[in-house]
């Protein structure tokens, strides 16, 4: 029985500009998108020799086009056929930065076979909106787009998602990594990035529990990615824990959803980081 | 943990609702969202949000009113219907207010887009519903024209669970028509 998800490969390639011009139309920015993921997806799949058996693709920011009318999700996925031989199957933003681990729970119902399945996370400002540059809540934000090839745990307690209850969801989320980094002491915490004064209270909650270090002063905060790149680049870069492989992988959303998944990263996984894609993502948009 | 997954289609009940809102929800007590959250700022927030289709509603959702709505609905559906393995509810982010808890729940799924997924997992052998509505709350990234459609795939016939839901959206000021 494998009691942790098992990250067998993992991609993260970062915006570090913005991403389209004003006025870009909206199939064109799709284009570039599904071409982008498609590709990484792609990757994963060939460096690893692994067959997936579900994409699912997760968002926070990218709701406005489908929302407004601009493009729907029948023509993304057309865009996605011609870009990719594993496209996603379908897109969700409802859960907001905690997606990944609402698409993990749900794929754990649907997925027999071999158990692996990629989650894609792609958060772009595709229109610039101030709002999703800097806000108050979780500062400055940090775009790019992240693919996770990961085979599904058995044990239900590898995954928690819930809901904060209180006025307080930061402080609830902290005290619940605690109780799980308590009972699995062999596991080092990958938090989400966030401005020093939320991470004086990850500071204050989890004084003596091993984590990865907050990157948010390099990468500001990269929504569902956050976990995920800490992740990639602790075992890329080295961490001040050595060769770690199991992590307790946290995402906290806006609006207080939160996912806590127990995952092992296996020996020969396939991590790259990708500096800035922008340049790829313009080609793709023209 | 895992279910596994029947490979048997769901060639049972199959039913769809589609209409749309006519009027004002009313359901509990009208609350402001935080629509402040996610201010409109610069010139261009207000050229890109002039820049999308218009839409032609004239009745407009508050998001803590839709939040209501889409609970009220669950508990409809959590009265009548029996067996379902997977709710399907369109929606997006970001949001103004939580979801409802029953939406967090693990046989629910919330996407931008259900049909898809529904389909997918119907087409399984899951009895399945896909909720999906446009409400107009045209309050920031969700646009809308105020259509809204229910569909079901059952084992089971569902025919008089299917008319309860199609009772409660008349009660809430919703008209349209049952196909299959």
């Amino acid at each position: 029985m494998k009691n942790r998800f098992t990250l067998h490969g993992a991609i993260y390639s970062r915006f570090n500009r913005d991403v389209f011009p004003q006025g870009t139309p909206a199939h064109d920015m799709m284009r570039a998108i599904t071409r982008l993921v498609g590709e990484q997806a792609d990757r994963l799949i060939e460096r690893t020799g692994i067959e997936i058996e579900q994409h699912l693709m997760t968002s926070t920011a990218l709701a406005a086009p489908f929302n407004k009318g601009h493009i729907n999700w029948a023509e993304t996925q057309a865009l996605f056929a011609q870009a990719c031989s594993h496209p996603p199957r379908s897109l969700l933003n409802s859960y907001e930065c905690s997606g990944w681990g609402y698409v993990l729970r749900y794929l754990d119902r649907i997925t027999p076979g071999n158990r692996m399945v990629l989650v894609s996370i792609f958060d772009a400002n595709i229109y610039e909106w101030d709002y999703w540059k800097v806000h108050y809540e979780w500062g400055q934000s940090g775009f790019g787009v992240g693919t996770l090839l990961i085979e599904l745990a058995d044990a239900p307690d590898a995954l928690k998602v819930s809901s904060a209850r209180s006025s307080n969801p930061i402080a609830e989320f902290a005290i619940e990594i605690r109780k799980q980094l308590q009972t699995n002491p062999e596991l080092i915490g990958a938090l989400p990035f966030f401005p020093l004064v939320t991470q004086g209270i990850f500071n204050n909650t989890l004084k003596q529990f091993p984590r990865l270090p907050d990157l948010y002063a390099q990468w500001g905060h990269c929504f569902g990615s956050d976990p995920w790149l800490s992740i990639i680049l602790s075992r890329l870069n080295g961490n001040p824990f050595g060769d770690v492989r199991d992590f307790l992988a946290c995402s906290l959303a806006f609006s207080g959803y939160f996912s806590l998944a127990k995952v092992h990263v296996a020996e020969n996984a396939y991590l790259e980081f990708v500096p800035s894609a922008n340049d790829l993502i313009e080609a793709y948009a023209s | 943990m895992s279910t596994a997954i029947s490979t048997a289609s769901n060639t049972g009940f199959h039913r769809r609702f589609s209409g749309s809102l006519t009027g004002l929800l009313s359901i509990g007590r009208p609350v402001a969202s935080r629509n402040m959250l996610f201010p409109l700022k610069t010139e261009r927030d207000y050229a890109t949000e002039a820049g999308f289709p218009p839409s032609k509603a004239t009745v407009y959702t508050l998001p803590t009113i839709h939040s209501l709505f889409l609970n009220e609905l669950m508990k409809c559906v959590d009265t009548h219907f029996t067996g379902l393995d997977f709710i399907y509810v369109r929606l997006s982010s970001p949001s103004t207010i939580p979801l409802p808890n029953r939406l967090l729940k693990g046989d629910v799924f919330c996407m931008i887009d259900i049909e898809s997924e529904a389909r997918f997992t119907a087409a399984h052998g899951y009895n399945v519903m896909a909720i999906s509505d446009r409400f107009n709350m045209k309050h920031l990234e969700d646009g809308g024209d105020n259509s809204i459609s229910i569909e079901v795939w059952h084992k089971d016939d569902c025919s008089v669970a299917f008319g309860a839901i199609c009772d409660f959206l008349t009660q809430h000021k919703i008209q349209g028509e049952i196909h299959g």
